[in-house]
Protein backbone atom coordinates (compact mmCIF):
# COMPACT_ATOMS: atom_id res chain seq x y z
CA UNK A 1 0.00 0.00 0.00
CA UNK A 2 1.30 3.43 -0.93
CA UNK A 3 0.86 5.34 2.33
CA UNK A 4 1.35 8.70 0.67
CA UNK A 5 -2.03 8.28 -1.06
CA UNK A 6 -3.77 8.19 2.31
CA UNK A 7 -1.64 10.34 4.61
CA UNK A 8 0.30 13.51 3.92
CA UNK A 9 3.75 12.36 5.03
CA UNK A 10 5.23 15.86 4.89
CA UNK A 11 2.57 17.25 7.17
CA UNK A 12 3.02 14.44 9.69
CA UNK A 13 6.79 14.89 9.62
CA UNK A 14 6.33 18.61 10.25
CA UNK A 15 4.12 17.81 13.25
CA UNK A 16 6.78 15.38 14.48
CA UNK A 17 9.43 18.07 14.16
CA UNK A 18 7.48 20.34 16.54
CA UNK A 19 8.77 18.39 19.52
CA UNK A 20 12.12 17.48 17.99
CA UNK A 21 10.86 14.12 16.72
CA UNK A 22 10.15 12.80 20.21
CA UNK A 23 6.67 11.93 19.00
CA UNK A 24 4.84 12.94 22.16
CA UNK A 25 3.04 15.83 20.51
CA UNK A 26 1.99 13.84 17.44
CA UNK A 27 0.80 11.00 19.70
CA UNK A 28 -1.36 13.49 21.52
CA UNK A 29 -2.91 14.76 18.26
CA UNK A 30 -3.56 11.20 17.06
CA UNK A 31 -5.17 10.35 20.41
CA UNK A 32 -7.43 13.40 20.12
CA UNK A 33 -8.34 12.36 16.57
CA UNK A 34 -9.15 8.80 17.66
CA UNK A 35 -11.16 10.02 20.64
CA UNK A 36 -13.16 12.81 19.02
CA UNK A 37 -13.79 11.99 15.35
CA UNK A 38 -15.91 8.80 15.69
CA UNK A 39 -18.71 10.77 17.35
CA UNK A 40 -18.71 13.45 14.64
CA UNK A 41 -18.54 10.71 11.99
CA UNK A 42 -21.62 9.01 13.45
CA UNK A 43 -23.53 12.29 13.48
CA UNK A 44 -22.52 12.94 9.89
CA UNK A 45 -23.65 9.50 8.74
CA UNK A 46 -26.99 9.92 10.51
CA UNK A 47 -27.43 13.33 8.89
CA UNK A 48 -26.65 11.91 5.42
CA UNK A 49 -28.99 8.98 5.91
CA UNK A 50 -31.74 11.27 7.17
CA UNK A 51 -31.30 13.53 4.13
CA UNK A 52 -30.38 16.55 6.27
CA UNK A 53 -28.25 18.43 3.76
CA UNK A 54 -27.27 21.49 5.77
CA UNK A 55 -26.39 19.40 8.81
CA UNK A 56 -24.37 17.03 6.59
CA UNK A 57 -22.46 19.93 5.05
CA UNK A 58 -21.77 21.49 8.46
CA UNK A 59 -20.52 18.24 9.98
CA UNK A 60 -18.49 17.37 6.89
CA UNK A 61 -16.78 20.75 7.18
CA UNK A 62 -16.03 20.19 10.85
CA UNK A 63 -14.66 16.71 10.24
CA UNK A 64 -12.62 17.94 7.28
CA UNK A 65 -10.84 20.37 9.60
CA UNK A 66 -10.11 17.61 12.12
CA UNK A 67 -8.75 15.28 9.42
CA UNK A 68 -6.83 18.06 7.70
CA UNK A 69 -4.74 18.67 10.82
CA UNK A 70 -3.21 15.20 10.39
CA UNK A 71 -3.08 15.21 6.60
CA UNK A 72 -5.62 12.43 6.10
CA UNK A 73 -5.88 12.95 2.37
CA UNK A 74 -8.58 10.56 1.11
CA UNK A 75 -11.00 11.32 3.90
CA UNK A 76 -10.50 15.05 3.43
CA UNK A 77 -11.28 14.62 -0.28
CA UNK A 78 -14.55 12.77 0.41
CA UNK A 79 -15.59 15.33 3.03
CA UNK A 80 -14.76 18.18 0.68
CA UNK A 81 -16.92 16.52 -1.95
CA UNK A 82 -19.84 16.40 0.52
CA UNK A 83 -19.28 20.00 1.50
CA UNK A 84 -19.07 21.38 -2.03
CA UNK A 85 -21.56 19.31 -3.97
CA UNK A 86 -23.96 17.79 -1.49
CA UNK A 87 -26.72 20.25 -2.02
CA UNK A 88 -26.74 19.41 -5.72
CA UNK A 89 -25.89 15.67 -5.61
CA UNK A 90 -28.98 13.53 -6.37
CA UNK A 91 -30.05 11.57 -3.32
CA UNK A 92 -29.60 8.04 -4.81
CA UNK A 93 -25.90 8.82 -5.40
CA UNK A 94 -25.37 9.50 -1.73
CA UNK A 95 -26.09 5.96 -0.61
CA UNK A 96 -22.51 4.81 -1.03
CA UNK A 97 -21.04 7.71 0.91
CA UNK A 98 -21.60 6.50 4.52
CA UNK A 99 -19.84 3.18 3.81
CA UNK A 100 -16.98 4.98 2.10
CA UNK A 101 -16.64 7.38 5.02
CA UNK A 102 -16.61 4.65 7.63
CA UNK A 103 -14.05 2.62 5.68
CA UNK A 104 -11.69 5.57 5.21
CA UNK A 105 -12.09 6.71 8.80
CA UNK A 106 -11.29 3.25 10.14
CA UNK A 107 -8.32 3.00 7.78
CA UNK A 108 -7.02 6.41 8.86
CA UNK A 109 -7.02 5.36 12.52
CA UNK A 110 -5.22 2.09 11.69
CA UNK A 111 -2.59 3.82 9.57
CA UNK A 112 -1.95 6.60 12.07
CA UNK A 113 -1.62 4.16 14.95
CA UNK A 114 0.57 1.63 13.17
CA UNK A 115 2.85 4.02 11.28
CA UNK A 116 2.91 7.30 13.19
CA UNK A 117 1.94 6.79 16.84
CA UNK A 118 5.25 6.38 18.65
CA UNK A 119 3.79 4.24 21.46
CA UNK A 120 1.33 2.13 19.50
CA UNK A 121 3.44 1.36 16.45
CA UNK A 122 5.96 -0.49 18.60
CA UNK A 123 3.29 -2.83 19.91
CA UNK A 124 1.35 -3.20 16.64
CA UNK B 1 -8.23 26.61 34.51
CA UNK B 2 -4.62 27.56 35.36
CA UNK B 3 -3.75 30.76 33.56
CA UNK B 4 -0.13 31.12 32.45
CA UNK B 5 1.58 34.51 32.39
CA UNK B 6 1.57 34.79 28.60
CA UNK B 7 -1.07 33.04 26.58
CA UNK B 8 -3.29 33.16 23.55
CA UNK B 9 -6.95 32.13 23.42
CA UNK B 10 -8.32 29.68 20.86
CA UNK B 11 -12.03 29.54 20.11
CA UNK B 12 -12.51 26.33 18.14
CA UNK B 13 -14.65 23.22 18.55
CA UNK B 14 -11.72 21.06 17.41
CA UNK B 15 -9.57 20.50 20.53
CA UNK B 16 -6.41 19.86 18.54
CA UNK B 17 -6.27 23.42 17.14
CA UNK B 18 -5.37 25.04 20.48
CA UNK B 19 -2.69 22.37 20.95
CA UNK B 20 -1.20 22.96 17.49
CA UNK B 21 -1.23 26.74 17.95
CA UNK B 22 0.48 26.42 21.35
CA UNK B 23 3.10 24.02 20.05
CA UNK B 24 3.87 26.10 16.95
CA UNK B 25 3.95 29.51 18.65
CA UNK B 26 5.54 28.37 21.90
CA UNK B 27 2.85 30.28 23.83
CA UNK B 28 0.17 28.39 25.79
CA UNK B 29 -3.30 28.65 24.31
CA UNK B 30 -6.46 28.54 26.42
CA UNK B 31 -9.08 26.50 24.55
CA UNK B 32 -12.76 27.48 24.32
CA UNK B 33 -15.34 25.63 22.27
CA UNK B 34 -18.18 28.16 22.40
CA UNK B 35 -18.30 31.97 22.15
CA UNK B 36 -20.72 32.05 25.07
CA UNK B 37 -18.29 30.30 27.41
CA UNK B 38 -15.45 32.55 26.29
CA UNK B 39 -17.33 35.87 26.49
CA UNK B 40 -18.60 34.99 29.95
CA UNK B 41 -15.04 34.96 31.27
CA UNK B 42 -13.43 37.28 28.73
CA UNK B 43 -13.00 40.34 30.94
CA UNK B 44 -10.76 38.36 33.29
CA UNK B 45 -8.33 37.49 30.47
CA UNK B 46 -5.57 39.53 28.88
CA UNK B 47 -4.43 37.38 25.93
CA UNK B 48 -1.46 37.98 23.63
CA UNK B 49 -3.78 37.13 20.71
CA UNK B 50 -7.08 35.42 20.00
CA UNK B 51 -7.66 32.74 17.35
CA UNK B 52 -11.24 32.29 16.19
CA UNK B 53 -12.76 29.51 14.12
CA UNK B 54 -15.63 30.48 11.82
CA UNK B 55 -17.89 27.42 11.87
CA UNK B 56 -18.54 26.42 15.44
CA UNK B 57 -21.41 24.14 16.45
CA UNK B 58 -24.44 25.90 14.97
CA UNK B 59 -22.97 29.40 15.45
CA UNK B 60 -20.42 31.54 13.67
CA UNK B 61 -17.28 32.55 15.53
CA UNK B 62 -17.27 35.75 13.48
CA UNK B 63 -20.33 37.05 15.33
CA UNK B 64 -18.44 37.18 18.60
CA UNK B 65 -15.53 39.24 17.21
CA UNK B 66 -17.09 42.71 17.76
CA UNK B 67 -17.65 41.86 21.43
CA UNK B 68 -14.08 40.54 21.75
CA UNK B 69 -12.73 43.69 20.11
CA UNK B 70 -14.47 45.82 22.75
CA UNK B 71 -12.99 43.74 25.54
CA UNK B 72 -9.49 43.44 24.01
CA UNK B 73 -9.00 46.54 21.87
CA UNK B 74 -5.31 45.81 21.30
CA UNK B 75 -5.17 42.00 21.12
CA UNK B 76 -4.71 40.67 17.58
CA UNK B 77 -7.75 38.62 16.55
CA UNK B 78 -6.88 36.05 13.92
CA UNK B 79 -9.55 34.00 12.16
CA UNK B 80 -8.62 30.37 11.47
CA UNK B 81 -10.83 28.32 9.17
CA UNK B 82 -10.87 25.55 6.58
CA UNK B 83 -13.67 27.33 4.73
CA UNK B 84 -12.37 28.28 1.29
CA UNK B 85 -14.96 30.97 0.53
CA UNK B 86 -13.21 34.17 -0.53
CA UNK B 87 -15.79 36.53 0.95
CA UNK B 88 -15.05 35.21 4.46
CA UNK B 89 -11.81 37.17 4.60
CA UNK B 90 -13.67 40.43 4.01
CA UNK B 91 -16.38 39.51 6.49
CA UNK B 92 -13.83 38.63 9.18
CA UNK B 93 -11.91 41.88 8.72
CA UNK B 94 -15.14 43.90 8.74
CA UNK B 95 -16.09 42.30 12.06
CA UNK B 96 -12.83 43.56 13.60
CA UNK B 97 -10.43 40.69 12.98
CA UNK B 98 -6.82 41.57 12.17
CA UNK B 99 -5.88 38.61 10.03
CA UNK B 100 -6.97 35.35 8.49
CA UNK B 101 -5.31 31.90 8.32
CA UNK B 102 -6.54 28.84 6.44
CA UNK B 103 -6.61 25.32 7.89
CA UNK B 104 -4.71 23.06 7.85
CA UNK B 105 -2.46 25.54 9.58
CA UNK B 106 0.79 26.35 7.85
CA UNK B 107 3.21 26.70 10.75
CA UNK B 108 5.47 29.35 9.24
CA UNK B 109 2.45 31.40 8.19
CA UNK B 110 0.97 31.18 11.69
CA UNK B 111 4.09 32.44 13.46
CA UNK B 112 4.77 35.08 10.81
CA UNK B 113 1.26 36.51 10.92
CA UNK B 114 1.06 36.34 14.70
CA UNK B 115 4.32 38.25 15.17
CA UNK B 116 3.34 40.86 12.60
CA UNK B 117 -0.05 41.44 14.22
CA UNK B 118 1.39 41.62 17.73
CA UNK B 119 3.82 44.30 16.57
CA UNK B 120 1.09 46.19 14.75
CA UNK B 121 -1.28 46.18 17.71
CA UNK B 122 1.48 47.08 20.22
CA UNK B 123 2.33 50.08 18.10
CA UNK B 124 -1.33 51.06 17.91
CA UNK B 125 -1.62 50.67 21.67
CA UNK B 126 1.32 53.00 22.23
CA UNK B 127 0.16 55.61 19.78
CA UNK B 128 -3.62 55.71 19.77
CA UNK B 129 -4.63 58.96 21.37
CA UNK B 130 -8.05 60.58 21.33
CA UNK B 131 -7.94 64.34 21.61
CA UNK B 132 -11.19 65.56 22.99
CA UNK B 133 -12.15 68.77 24.73
CA UNK B 134 -9.00 69.93 26.45
CA UNK B 135 -7.56 66.47 27.11
CA UNK B 136 -5.73 63.68 25.32
CA UNK B 137 -7.05 60.27 26.24
CA UNK B 138 -5.02 57.12 25.58
CA UNK B 139 -7.13 53.99 26.18
CA UNK B 140 -4.08 51.82 25.55
CA UNK B 141 -2.07 53.52 28.26
CA UNK B 142 -5.11 54.20 30.45
CA UNK B 143 -4.09 57.82 30.75
CA UNK B 144 -5.55 61.29 30.33
CA UNK B 145 -3.23 64.19 29.68
CA UNK B 146 -3.58 67.97 29.72
CA UNK B 147 -0.64 70.27 29.04
CA UNK B 148 1.90 67.73 30.20
CA UNK B 149 -0.01 66.70 33.32
CA UNK B 150 -0.96 63.04 33.28
CA UNK B 151 -3.55 61.15 35.26
CA UNK B 152 -3.80 57.36 35.07
CA UNK B 153 -7.00 55.38 35.32
CA UNK B 154 -7.59 51.74 36.32
CA UNK B 155 -8.83 49.30 33.64
CA UNK B 156 -12.58 49.54 34.27
CA UNK B 157 -12.51 53.33 34.59
CA UNK B 158 -10.64 53.44 31.26
CA UNK B 159 -13.34 51.32 29.64
CA UNK B 160 -16.04 53.52 31.19
CA UNK B 161 -14.41 56.71 29.92
CA UNK B 162 -14.01 55.15 26.46
CA UNK B 163 -17.77 54.47 26.33
CA UNK B 164 -18.63 57.97 27.55
CA UNK B 165 -16.28 59.53 24.99
CA UNK B 166 -17.77 57.41 22.20
CA UNK B 167 -21.19 58.77 23.17
CA UNK B 168 -20.13 62.21 24.37
CA UNK B 169 -22.89 64.79 24.82
CA UNK B 170 -25.39 61.90 24.85
CA UNK B 171 -26.98 60.35 27.90
CA UNK B 172 -25.89 56.76 28.39
CA UNK B 173 -28.16 54.74 30.64
CA UNK B 174 -26.72 53.23 33.78
CA UNK B 175 -27.96 49.82 32.68
CA UNK B 176 -26.03 50.05 29.41
CA UNK B 177 -22.87 51.10 31.24
CA UNK B 178 -23.17 48.26 33.73
CA UNK B 179 -23.87 45.76 30.95
CA UNK B 180 -20.83 46.90 28.95
CA UNK B 181 -18.50 47.02 31.92
CA UNK B 182 -19.53 43.99 33.93
CA UNK B 183 -21.63 41.92 31.51
CA UNK B 184 -23.94 39.60 33.38
CA UNK B 185 -22.42 40.25 36.79
CA UNK B 186 -24.88 42.15 38.97
CA UNK B 187 -23.31 45.29 40.48
CA UNK B 188 -24.80 48.00 42.67
CA UNK B 189 -25.38 51.60 41.63
CA UNK B 190 -22.70 52.57 44.16
CA UNK B 191 -20.09 50.53 42.30
CA UNK B 192 -20.77 52.44 39.10
CA UNK B 193 -20.85 55.74 41.02
CA UNK B 194 -17.43 55.03 42.48
CA UNK B 195 -15.99 54.51 38.99
CA UNK B 196 -17.54 57.76 37.79
CA UNK B 197 -16.20 59.53 40.85
CA UNK B 198 -12.68 58.23 40.08
CA UNK B 199 -12.85 59.65 36.56
CA UNK B 200 -14.09 63.01 37.88
CA UNK B 201 -11.16 63.05 40.29
CA UNK B 202 -8.76 62.31 37.43
CA UNK B 203 -10.26 65.24 35.44
CA UNK B 204 -9.92 67.49 38.48
CA UNK B 205 -6.29 66.43 39.04
CA UNK B 206 -5.31 67.79 35.64
CA UNK B 207 -7.84 70.67 35.75
CA UNK B 208 -9.76 69.51 32.71
CA UNK B 209 -12.94 71.18 31.52
CA UNK B 210 -14.55 67.77 30.89
CA UNK B 211 -17.42 67.05 33.23
CA UNK B 212 -19.53 63.98 33.84
CA UNK B 213 -23.16 64.66 34.63
CA UNK B 214 -25.38 62.16 36.43
CA UNK B 215 -28.90 62.76 35.22
CA UNK B 216 -31.53 61.41 37.57
CA UNK B 217 -33.36 58.36 36.16
CA UNK B 218 -31.75 58.89 32.76
CA UNK B 219 -28.08 58.10 32.96
CA UNK B 220 -24.62 59.56 32.59
CA UNK B 221 -23.34 62.15 30.13
CA UNK B 222 -19.85 63.43 29.33
CA UNK B 223 -19.70 67.12 28.39
CA UNK B 224 -17.15 69.89 28.05
CA UNK B 225 -17.30 73.35 29.44
CA UNK B 226 -16.29 75.29 26.35
CA UNK B 227 -13.80 78.11 26.70
CA UNK B 228 -13.14 80.85 24.15
CA UNK B 229 -9.39 80.35 24.21
CA UNK B 230 -9.60 76.64 23.60
CA UNK B 231 -12.47 75.50 21.39
CA UNK B 232 -13.51 71.88 21.49
CA UNK B 233 -11.63 69.64 19.15
CA UNK B 234 -12.13 65.96 18.53
CA UNK B 235 -9.82 63.84 16.51
CA UNK B 236 -8.14 60.49 16.66
CA UNK B 237 -4.47 60.04 16.01
CA UNK B 238 -3.39 56.59 15.02
CA UNK B 239 -0.04 55.11 14.15
CA UNK B 240 -1.55 52.82 11.54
Amino acid sequence: MDLSLFLDQDMLNTLLSLDDFKGVFLDELIDIYVATTPQVMQRLIHAIEAGKELESIRLAHKLKGMCGNLGILKLVAILEHIEVSFATTPEPNRKKIPGELLREHHLSICLLNTHWHSQKKQTA
Amino acid sequence: MDIPKRYTITLDDDPSIAKIIAQVTGIASLPFVSPEALLKKASSFDPVAVFVDVHLDEVSGLDSIPEMRKIWPFAPIIVVTSDAKDQLTGEALAMGANDFIRKPINHAELTGRLHARILEMSSRKRNDVIEIGDISFSPGQSSITKEGQVSYLPKLETQLLTILIEQRELIVSRDELKQRLWGRIAVSENTLDRKISDIRKAFADIKSVCVIHSIYRKGICLKFVQTQEKPEKTQTKSAS
